[in-house]
C-alpha cells in the first residue's frame, strides 16, 4: 500500500507542470503579474491588458499544448484570428462606427497634421535599420510612433510575427502613457505664445459630406495603397454605417458586442504569443526602447509640420494640434487640450484637436500599407 | 541602405499625396453639398 502510494505520487509529480518549471516561465508570471496590477489597479489600457496578461500567464504554463501549432486553442485563435488578418479588420469595424469625422471635415487643413505625425514612423524605420535590424522588424518597430495599437499588431503578424506581443504591449503601453510622453515634448517645441493661438471656428458639416466622405475616402485610399484595404475597408464602412443611420442596429452591434467579442480573442492571442523564448531577450528592450523614440518623434514631427504650415497661412495654427496626428484617439487630443489650457484657460482645443487625431489613424493605415507592399 | 531610403521616401510621399487628395476631396464635396443644399432651399422658398 505504502509503495504504490508513493508511487502515485510521484506520477502525479511527473504529470502535473510543477516538475517542469523553469525560471524563464517565473519571470513570464511575474511580468503577467504586473499587467494585472497596471490593468486593474492603474486601469491602463484594461480592455487589453487585462486578456494580454492573461493569455501571457496561461501560455507560460508547461504541457498545457495551448500554443501546440494545429491542436491548441490560442494557437487556433492566433492563427485564424490575427495571422489570417481577421481580428484587426473587425476592430477597425468598430473604430468606424464610433469615429465622427465631423471636426475633421470641418477643418480640412488640419488632416496634413495627421501626415506629419507619420514622418516619425518612417524616421524611425530609418534609424531601427541604421541600428542593423532587418526591413521588415524596423517597420514593425517603426509604426509603433503611430500609436495605432490594431494596426501595429496587424502589420507585425505580417511580417515579423515574432515581434507581435512585444510591440502590441510597447503600442499598447505608450498609448495608455500618451499623457505623461507627449506634455514634455510639446512644451519643448512650442512657446508660451504659440500655445495660446486661438483656432477659428471651423464650417458646420453638411450630413450627406459625412456620408460621401467614407464612401470617396475609401475608394482613393484603397486605390493610393491596396495593401491597407482590409483595415481602411472595413474601417470605411464601419463609419458608413454610423453616418447613413439607416443600419442603426448593425452600427450598434459593430461599436459593442462585434467590438467587444473581438477585444478578447484579440488580447488573449497576443498574450499567448508572449512566451519566454520570444519574450526574455535583449531585443525586447531595444523594441521598447525604439518604439518609444518612434512615438516621440511622430508627436514632434507632428508639432513641426503644423509650425511649417504656420509659415504660409494666414489663420494660424496652434501648432500643439500637431502633436494630435499620432493616432491614440482620442487621449492625445486630449493631452493638446490639456496643454493649451495650461497657457490659455478658455482656450478650447479638444474640438480641433480631433482632426488631426482622425487623420492620424487613416495616416498610420497608409504607412502600415507601404510597409506591407515594399517590405514583405 | 537605398532600400531603406526608398520606403522612407515611397511613406511619406503616399502619405502625403494620400492627405492631399483627402483635402480636395473634402473642399470639393464640401462646395458641391452646398450649392445642391442651396438650390434646395431656394426651391423650397
Amino acid at each position: 500500500m505504502g509503495p504504490d502510494l508513493l508511487q502515485s505520487l510521484k506520477g502525479v509529480a511527473e504529470f502535473s507542470g510543477f516538475a517542469s518549471v523553469t525560471w524563464q516561465m517565473g519571470v513570464m508570471w511575474m511580468l503577467a503579474f504586473l499587467f494585472f496590477y497596471l490593468a486593474i489597479a492603474k486601469k491602463f489600457e484594461p480592455l487589453l491588458l487585462l486578456p494580454i496578461a492573461f493569455g501571457m500567464m496561461v501560455a507560460n504554463l508547461p504541457h498545457t499544448g495551448l500554443m501546440e501549432p494545429g491542436l491548441g486553442l490560442l494557437w487556433r485563435f492566433y492563427e485564424y484570428g490575427i495571422k489570417s488578418e481577421v481580428i484587426p479588420p473587425l476592430i477597425f469595424l468598430g473604430l468606424g462606427a464610433l469615429t465622427d469625422f465631423g471636426p475633421m471635415l470641418s477643418q480640412p487643413r488640419l488632416i496634413f497634421l495627421g501626415a506629419g505625425a507619420q514622418v516619425g514612423v518612417f524616421l524611425t524605420f530609418i534609424g531601427a535599420s541604421l541600428m542593423g535590424v532587418n526591413l521588415q522588424e524596423a517597420a514593425t518597430i517603426g509604426i509603433i510612433g503611430g500609436a495605432d495599437g490594431p494596426t501595429t499588431i496587424f502589420l507585425a503578424a505580417k511580417l515579423a510575427p515574432h515581434l507581435l506581443g512585444t510591440v502590441a504591449v510597447a503600442a499598447y503601453s505608450y498609448m495608455a502613457l500618451v499623457p505623461l510622453i507627449q506634455p514634455p515634448i510639446m512644451r519643448l517645441m512650442t512657446t508660451e505664445d504659440e500655445r495660446k493661438i486661438r483656432m477659428k471656428p471651423g464650417r458646420k458639416v453638411h450630413q450627406l459630406e459625412k456620408i460621401i466622405f467614407p464612401i470617396a475616402a475609401g475608394l482613393i485610399l484603397i486605390l493610393l495603397v491596396p495593401a491597407s484595404a482590409p483595415l481602411m475597408a472595413m474601417f470605411m464602412l464601419g463609419n458608413l454605417f454610423r453616418e447613413s443611420k439607416v443600419v442603426e442596429r448593425l452600427k450598434a452591434a459593430s461599436q459593442n458586442e462585434l467590438m467587444n467579442i473581438v477585444t478578447i480573442f484579440l488580447g488573449i492571442s497576443v498574450g499567448a504569443t508572449m512566451s519566454a523564448e520570444n519574450f526574455l531577450q535583449p531585443k525586447v528592450i531595444f523594441v521598447f526602447f525604439l518604439g518609444l523614440a518612434a512615438f516621440s518623434v511622430s508627436t514632434a514631427s507632428g508639432i513641426i509640420i503644423a509650425k511649417c504650415m504656420n509659415l504660409f497661412s494666414k489663420d494660424k495654427i496652434n501648432p500643439l494640434l500637431g502633436a494630435a496626428g499620432v493616432s491614440a484617439v482620442p487621449m492625445a487630443a486630449r493631452v493638446v487640450h490639456k496643454v493649451g489650457a495650461e497657457a490659455d484657460k478658455r482656450n478650447y482645443l479638444l474640438m480641433y484637436a480631433m482632426g488631426p487625431n482622425i487623420a492620424g489613424v487613416l495616416g498610420t493605415l497608409i504607412a502600415a500599407g507601404v510597409f506591407v507592399t515594399l517590405c514583405k | 541602405m537605398s532600400e531603406t531610403v526608398n520606403v522612407f521616401i515611397s511613406g511619406c510621399a503616399s502619405v502625403f499625396i494620400g492627405m492631399g487628395i483627402l483635402y480636395l476631396t473634402i473642399r470639393c464635396t464640401a462646395v458641391v453639398v452646398g450649392r445642391l443644399t442651396a438650390r434646395e432651399s431656394n426651391d423650397g422658398s
